[in-house]
């Protein structure tokens, strides 16, 4: 009788214990981002994603910025997709978290998962525009220059503008100094090939800079955002903007972003467009 | 108080008079007395008249009214007061009445008019207010009179509190209203004294003191002006910031009834009443302003929640008084510094905009249900702020939250604070069996009194789901979105430190720079080539010849060709002399040289030795015997002084005459 009167007094020490435990928790990882993110991690894997989403969103509140925090966050809202608990925007918000973590990482195995999450966000949202009728079109891709800047590095378009430099250099000083003409020819001719390319991949790297220095994106995370004109009307003939698909932000005044997706320039409220966090 | 009326209604006493002179004296004396009482009747009229009080303040009203019932089919109309010179009127009102009576199958009609005029006294003295008169009849009938005394500010005696509707009074609302107290939709209602029962029963000159914290410096305009306060400038985004807005009235003057009135628009803030009734101005007390009692009322008092970040601005009250010559009346234009909560010890799942005090229960019924089951939940939010709209369900795989039905029951509670309950009610559908646990429901909110995040938190229990084979009509199988989503990370990746070629500060001089370094400094090695040769081609100066032929002739001294060195001597003295004067002896005869150098300024001695020299230097050259070095050394020697002399006369020349200091220019004999 007495053992068994202690085993339940026993247990309801040990769960009082482990809430006291559990409180003592809770306040450090207010403080501490790194416990904050592992407790993330931990409610995503144990299919709470909810909480996930709540410890991933006081983690960027905070500044703190990770590829690894915005892939993580980006599967929390897919989770809560799929576990049919979804809410307006959770898709786009998704996207956002894959778009940002490709921006953010360099690990190529970052890289590739998250880009087949985003291709995986992207497809559900084609399937419900197709479903509703709506273009599926939802990446309109990059601008032939911007796809140009972006094939390299910004610091690898540097190296090679600065190895284009010197080999320029050595030609001028080569067909100075040196007295038989085939090495004469031979300076002309690579000074004249190095000068072309110094000049296109110091204009690369230099439009790389400007990029990462100036150019800010985002990604819509409104179901079927319209664009709207500079008195916030909504433009006649531009079909909606999809979930996810990735704008690029000129300007924000008023609430309301200046926004060109797809090659469509136009208005959308501030709240619909997250931009994208850059390293 | 209904006070007696003054004076008869003479025309009963008249009538009386007329038909009764028979009767004796003692009747004719009890006349006046019996029409003192009697209310004035004629033809079937009744005039009655009264007045609130006998003595009032200066600045203070007195309301007459004056009340007509006929017995007959014809109504009284027209009612007319001429007030007493020191008297303005306020305000005026009547209402007629008609009542049907049926008794024993007879009809009877009464007809009544009730006339009220609310009269402000600008003068002391004692005055007598009226007659009062209708039209009845083609003609009209007076009423009685009544006599006032107006005393000093502060000497009079209180009006007495009236403890309901005066029954002739209009203000206090028509007897033929049911709900009492006038239109339930009147928005002026209880804006200015004497409009409503409240106001009727505050006398702003009855002994109320004054309230320091209503003061104000100056009044913000004649008659009556609104003034607006909120009680906090900052707050952050979601913390009430209540807005009082007072009317100010002058309670010297009449302010008549406010029109076109135009509410404080706030369109950055969630606006909540305090005040249960919005349309009733409430009297909050008196105050000096500009050294002046002014009576204070409380006509709005919201709750105001800021919804973004920034100065906020809420816009001014207005209304128009109609009795002034500029009517409108505005409040003023109030701002907010709003900033958000801070980002330190944020609990994770904040939402910006949750601030207040708040506590969460919630109950899960029933307990047991069958998979695909549903239970209700209802979850009840307590407490004051600004309370959320929705609230964070917990998301658990097999367990569907539906949208909730909301509850409200809030407004003020206490200490100015806007609260209550909200009550979520939720549809929960369980798909998995077992025993679900429902987890828990946690709101996150910042306090803005401690000024510290806190949790609510309820926990809504575990629910047993008996397992379904084969339901009837399960829920359609939809299929799974998502699918194929790769796996979480666990490791953050880290900050990586990423330095950029572009941004080094010599990385673009450097880029074109060394190319263009290069190119200049070919052109630079090209333009010294060049000077040099200019400057090798260029023809050297007198002095430099002679200065190189005293060098050459030095050299070959120590060689052993005597020619050549007699011909070096030879060389450097011509050198020498062309410089030193700017003669150039060669080719000159003895004599025309001799001549030339006087001319130049040497002396006629030093020229004769010069030139013995380079003749002997001549004869030597061309001596068939050669020429010995002792013969050249002596030549050099004897050479030399003749320079000395030569450049000594020439110097001394040139310092005699500054004028013609110019070098001579090279002068060649004409011989």
């Amino acid at each position: 009788m007495r053992s068994r009167v202690s085993f339940p007094v026993l247990l309801a020490c040990v769960a009082l214990a482990t809430t006291a435990r559990a409180d003592e928790d809770a306040p450090h990882e207010e403080m501490d981002p790194t416990a904050l993110f592992l407790g993330a991690h931990e409610a995503l894997v144990a299919d709470r994603p909810g909480e996930a989403i709540a410890k991933l969103e006081a983690l960027a509140d905070r500044g703190v910025i990770d590829a690894v925090i915005s892939f993580d966050r980006g599967l929390a809202y897919a989770a809560r997709v799929r576990a049919g608990a979804e809410q307006p925007g959770d898709l786009g918000r998704a996207a956002h978290g894959f778009e940002e973590t490709r921006e953010l990482t360099r690990d190529p195995s970052l890289i590739a998962d998250a880009t087949t999450a985003l291709a995986s966000v992207r497809s559900e949202v084609a399937h419900r525009r197709s479903r509703a009728g709506e273009s599926v079109e939802i990446g309109h891709g990059f601008s032939l220059g911007r796809s140009i800047v972006d094939l390299l590095p910004e610091n690898v378009w540097a190296a090679i503008a600065a190895i284009m430099a010197l080999v320029l250099s050595g030609a001028i000083l080569a067909r100075r100094l040196l007295t038989q003409p085939r090495a004469k020819v031979a300076a002309t001719t690579s000074g004249a090939i190095a000068g072309a390319l110094l000049l296109v991949t110091s204009v690369l790297a230099w439009a790389a800079r400007d990029a990462r220095l100036h150019l800010r994106e985002g990604v819509v995370i409104a179901p079927n955002a319209r664009l709207l004109d500079a008195r916030h009307l909504a433009i006649d003939g531009i079909a909606p903007v999809a979930e996810g698909a990735r704008a690029r932000i000129v300007e924000e005044t008023g609430g309301f972003s200046h926004v060109i997706v797809g090659g469509a320039d136009g208005y959308l409220p501030s709240s619909v467009v997250l931009p994208l966090a850059k390293r | 108080m209904n006070a007696p009326c003054t004076a008869p209604f003479m025309t009963r006493a008249h009538r009386i008079g007329v038909r009764a002179r028979f009767i004796g004296l003692t009747l004719a004396t009890l006349a006046p007395a019996l029409a003192w009482t009697a209310p004035a009747r004629a033809q079937g009229i009744d005039v009655t008249g009264s007045i609130d009080a006998n003595e009032i303040e200066l600045g203070d009203t007195v309301t007459y009214v004056l009340q007509a019932t006929s017995t007959t089919s014809e109504a009284p109309s027209d009612p007319r007061l001429t007030p007493p010179a020191a008297f303005t009127v306020v305000d005026t009102g009547s209402s007629p009445t008609h009542m049907v009576s049926i008794i024993n199958g007879q009809r009877t009609d009464k007809h009544g008019l009730t006339a009220t005029w609310r009269l402000s006294a600008g003068r002391l003295g004692t005055f007598t207010i009226g007659p009062g008169s209708v039209a009845f009849g083609g003609s009209r009938r007076n009423g009685p009179t009544a006599r006032v005394t107006v005393v000093p500010p502060g000497q009079g005696k209180p009006k007495p509190r009236r403890p309901g509707r005066q029954p002739f009074d209009p203000f206090g609302g028509s007897p033929f209203d049911p709900f009492g107290g006038g239109s339930p939709f009147d928005p002026f209602k209880g804006l200015f004294p004497g409009t409503d029962d409240d106001s009727a029963a505050q006398d702003p000159f009855g002994g109320v003191s004054a309230d320091p914290k209503l003061a104000l410096d100056a009044p913000r305009a004649p008659i009556a002006f609104l003034h607006a306060t909120i009680d906090k400038t900052r707050a952050v985004v979601g913390e009430q910031v209540t807005l009082n807005v007072y009317l100010y009235e002058d309670i010297r003057a009449r302010q008549g009834r406010p029109s076109d009135v135009h509410e404080a628009t706030a369109t950055d803030f969630v606006k909540r009443s305090l005040v249960q009734d919005e349309t009733r101005a409430v009297h909050v007390g008196n105050a000096m302003v500009g050294g002046r009692p002014w009576a204070v009322k409380l006509v709005r008092k919201n709750a105001l929640f800021p919804i973004k970040t920034g100065r906020l601005t809420i816009s001014p009250m207005s209304l128009t008084l109609s009795q002034a010559r500029v009517g409108l009346r505005e409040s003023e234009t109030l701002f907010v510094d709003v900033s958000e909560p801070p980002v330190a010890n944020r609990p994770a799942g904040y939402q910006i905009g949750d601030t207040g005090d708040f506590s969460l229960s919630a109950s899960t019924t029933p307990r047991n249900i069958d998979q695909h089951g549903a239970v209700g939940v209802t979850v009840e939010l307590r407490g004051s702020g600004n309370m959320p709209a929705k609230l964070p369900t917990p998301e658990i795989a097999g367990v569907e939250w539906l949208e909730p039905q909301t509850r409200d029951s809030l407004g003020p509670v206490s200490n100015d604070k806007f609260g209550g309950t909200r009550t979520f009610s939720y549809v929960v559908l369980i798909h998995k069996e077992g025993a679900v646990d429902l987890g828990e429901i946690r709101l996150p909110y910042f306090d803005p009194q401690t000024r510290k995040y806190e949790i609510a938190r309820t926990s809504l229990g575990i629910v047993q789901v008996a397992k379904v084979d084969k339901p009837d009509a399960g829920p359609e199988v939809a299929e799974t979105p998502l699918p194929d989503l790769p796996k979480p990370r666990a490791a953050l990746e880290g900050k990586q430190s990423e330095t950029f070629l572009t941004e080094w500060p010599v990385y673009w001089g450097a880029l074109f720079g060394s190319p263009l370094a290069c190119v200049s400094m070919i052109a630079l090695g090209g333009a010294v080539r060049r000077a040099r040769e200019r400057r090798a081609n260029a023809a050297p100066s007198p002095e430099r010849i002679a200065r190189d032929r005293r060098n050459e002739a030095e050299s070959a001294l120590k060689g052993d060709d005597g020619k050549a060195t007699i011909a070096a001597i030879a060389r450097a003295v011509e050198a020498e002399i062309l410089a030193s004067t700017g003669v150039n002896i060669r080719g000159t005869s003895g004599d025309g040289a001799v001549r030339e150098l006087a001319d130049a300024g040497v002396s006629e001695t030093t020229a004769k030795s010069a030139m013995q020299i380079l003749s002997e230097c001549e004869g030597a050259r061309f001596s068939p015997g050669g020429v010995t070095m002792d013969t050249a050394h002596s030549l050099w020697k004897r050479a030399k002084e003749a320079m000395g002399a030569v450049a000594t006369h020439s110097s001394k020349r040139a310092s005699l005459q500054p004028t013609d200091s110019a070098p001579p220019s090279s002068r060649r004999s004409s011989e």
